[in-house]
């Protein structure tokens, strides 16, 4: 039996479900990284530019922007077609996948970068290292949502909070490799001038390759302590002294529903849609956040802005485990009527008043960007209350195509709007305020959605007792290994 | 219960933890020059 074995993974009795949480984070803090990739965009448009009337120019900041946007879709993707996968072959098996997706995405990259082939960047760390994305996010979501049975809502912020603080470890790594292998000689040499006439991303550029290797290797071996560490509970587990409410939660009817019935249900598309939203406001902010403070305010010096970028990053990731947890007091429905709601208000107020004063800026900004990050780190536990634990990784994984379409059409609408703003002439606070309005409207919209999400009909729901196709195997194993009943492990 | 214990899994937790206090004090240091310009 392969030790990557959904069976290898089951925990013994009394294991300490604690000890699960590190195996998410070191996958998501290591996946988070392409929330950084920011920080390596002007050595790649330098890398991947041409000469022009004997001058060298960098390439557009569309050509390379796509690296991004591949990636994110190729998370959605395979999120969405292996999400029945992973539950069948289980976290481990995933997360080993994702960390050789991962870091062969950084080794491809690197290759192209290398050979100055922009496509072979596109299949490497687009492609290659978005099915890493895809498999990593989902790999620890529905285990720790069977860990943590009482609390759904810290299981899933303890999952993916450490995407969202992804960028807040690879922003200063990333600066640091490329200041470290820069060899600033070699592109003197190139360009024909003297060393210090370099400029700073050429030299950067130079750094590319060991760079990407280097955090490649890292990312390898963190994700492979994650995927060593990472275990599932015997089936039937629960906490000490936890009994489980016959229906826990106001959208549950207490049924159990599987993943192909799940999308047949009207709200599943309206859950899709809260996310859609939900994530394209919140991209709103995020694509345009260096930009934004700097023209909102010209006293902010670059370094500044730097800052308030990870600032972001902090508060995307305290809003997945924060947020996340209070929806377990306050309920899934009235957390996103917060996210969508005062999000609205915020916007509008971030709009009207953020100009004023830089505190008020950076505050409305970071309540902004926690409702984003709570809106990722919630909706597992939300589709764990309207369809059950049932096959809730794979449905999941099915909703995550929201985050696919909002990571296209969100760049899309905000950069959009800039571009027409700043043809007719408009700048600083003004030149974001249309796209703010719209970002109020999608999430009224998303509000509105929302408060569509019903309990499912019951017409949808699994037999009493029935077992996933990929709990069968478990049962089989249990059964192999122990006549006795499974009993509770310790709850601290 | 004698609690099942995983000695990896402790030091992953050092290793994650380590990881998000040092991201959490260099945002903070970069942020502060926001408030203090």
């Amino acid at each position: 039996m392969s030790i990557l074995d959904k069976a290898h993974t089951l925990a013994p009795r009394g294991y300490n479900r604690w000890l699960v949480p590190p195996a998410a984070l070191a996958v998501h803090l290591s996946i988070g990284q392409i929330y950084a990739l920011s920080v390596f965009k002007d050595a790649l448009r330098w890398r991947f530019g041409s000469e022009v009337d004997g001058e060298w120019v960098a390439a557009s900041h569309t050509s390379i922007g796509v690296i991004f946007s591949i990636g994110i879709v190729m998370l959605g993707l395979s999120a969405a077609f292996g999400g029945r996968w992973m539950e069948r072959n289980g976290p481990r098996k995933a997360m080993v996948l994702a960390a050789i997706c991962w870091s062969s995405g950084f080794a491809i990259g690197s290759l192209g970068v290398f050979s100055e082939q922009l496509w072979l960047v596109y299949l490497g760390y687009g492609f290659v290292g978005g099915i890493g994305l895809g498999m990593g996010y989902i790999s620890p979501v529905s285990t720790l949502i069977k860990w943590f049975p009482d609390r759904p809502g810290l299981a899933t912020g303890l999952a993916i909070m450490g995407f969202g603080g992804g960028a807040m470890l690879a922003s200063p790594l990333s600066s640091w490799l490329l200041q470290r292998f820069a060899d600033v000689e070699a592109a003197a040499a190139s360009l024909g001038v003297a060393v210090a006439d370099v400029p700073k991303e050429a030299a950067e550029a130079t750094a590319l390759v060991p760079a990407w290797l280097t955090m490649g290797a890292i990312y390898l071996v963190l994700m492979a302590l994650g995927a060593i560490v990472v275990r599932v509970p015997p089936i039937g587990w629960k906490p000490d002294g936890w009994t489980p409410k016959p229906k826990a939660a106001k959208l549950s009817t207490g049924g159990q529903v599987n993943a192909k019935n799940a999308i047949k249900t009207p709200s599943f598309y309206f859950l899709w849609l809260v996310l859609f939203l939900n994530v394209t406001a919140g991209i709103g902010i995020l694509e345009n956040a260096k930009p934004m403070i700097q023209d909102y305010f010209p006293q902010v010096t670059a370094a500044a802005a730097a800052g308030f970028v990870g600032l972001l990053s902090l508060a995307n990731m305290l809003g997945r485990i924060g947020w996340s947890s209070l929806s377990d007091v306050i309920g899934r429905k009235w957390t996103y009527v917060k996210y969508l709601g005062v999000g609205a208000i915020l916007y509008t107020s971030i709009a009207l008043f953020g100009a004023t004063s830089v505190v008020l800026f950076v505050l409305l900004a970071f309540v902004i960007i926690s409702f984003y990050g709570g809106g990722f780190a919630t909706v597992p536990a939300y589709l764990k209350d309207v369809f059950g634990e049932f096959e809730v990784g794979a449905i999941h994984g099915r909703l995550l195509t929201a985050w696919s379409a909002a990571g296209v059409a969100g760049p899309l609408i905000i950069n959009g709007i800039l571009d027409a703003m700043e043809r007719r002439g408009y700048e600083g606070a003004a030149l974001y305020r249309p796209s703010l309005y719209v970002m109020v409207a999608i999430l009224a919209v998303g509000f509105v959605a929302n408060l569509l999400v019903r309990p499912v009909n019951p017409k949808y729901h699994e037999a009493e007792g029935a077992v996933p196709d990929h709990h069968k195997d478990d049962v089989v194993h249990h059964a192999a290994v122990s006549a006795k009943p499974v009993t509770a492990g310790r709850t601290p | 219960m004698k609690s099942v214990q995983n000695p990896v899994a402790y030091v992953l937790w050092v290793i994650v933890g380590a990881a998000l206090v040092f991201g959490v004090v260099m945002t903070a240091i970069k942020t502060a020059a926001l408030f203090t310009q």
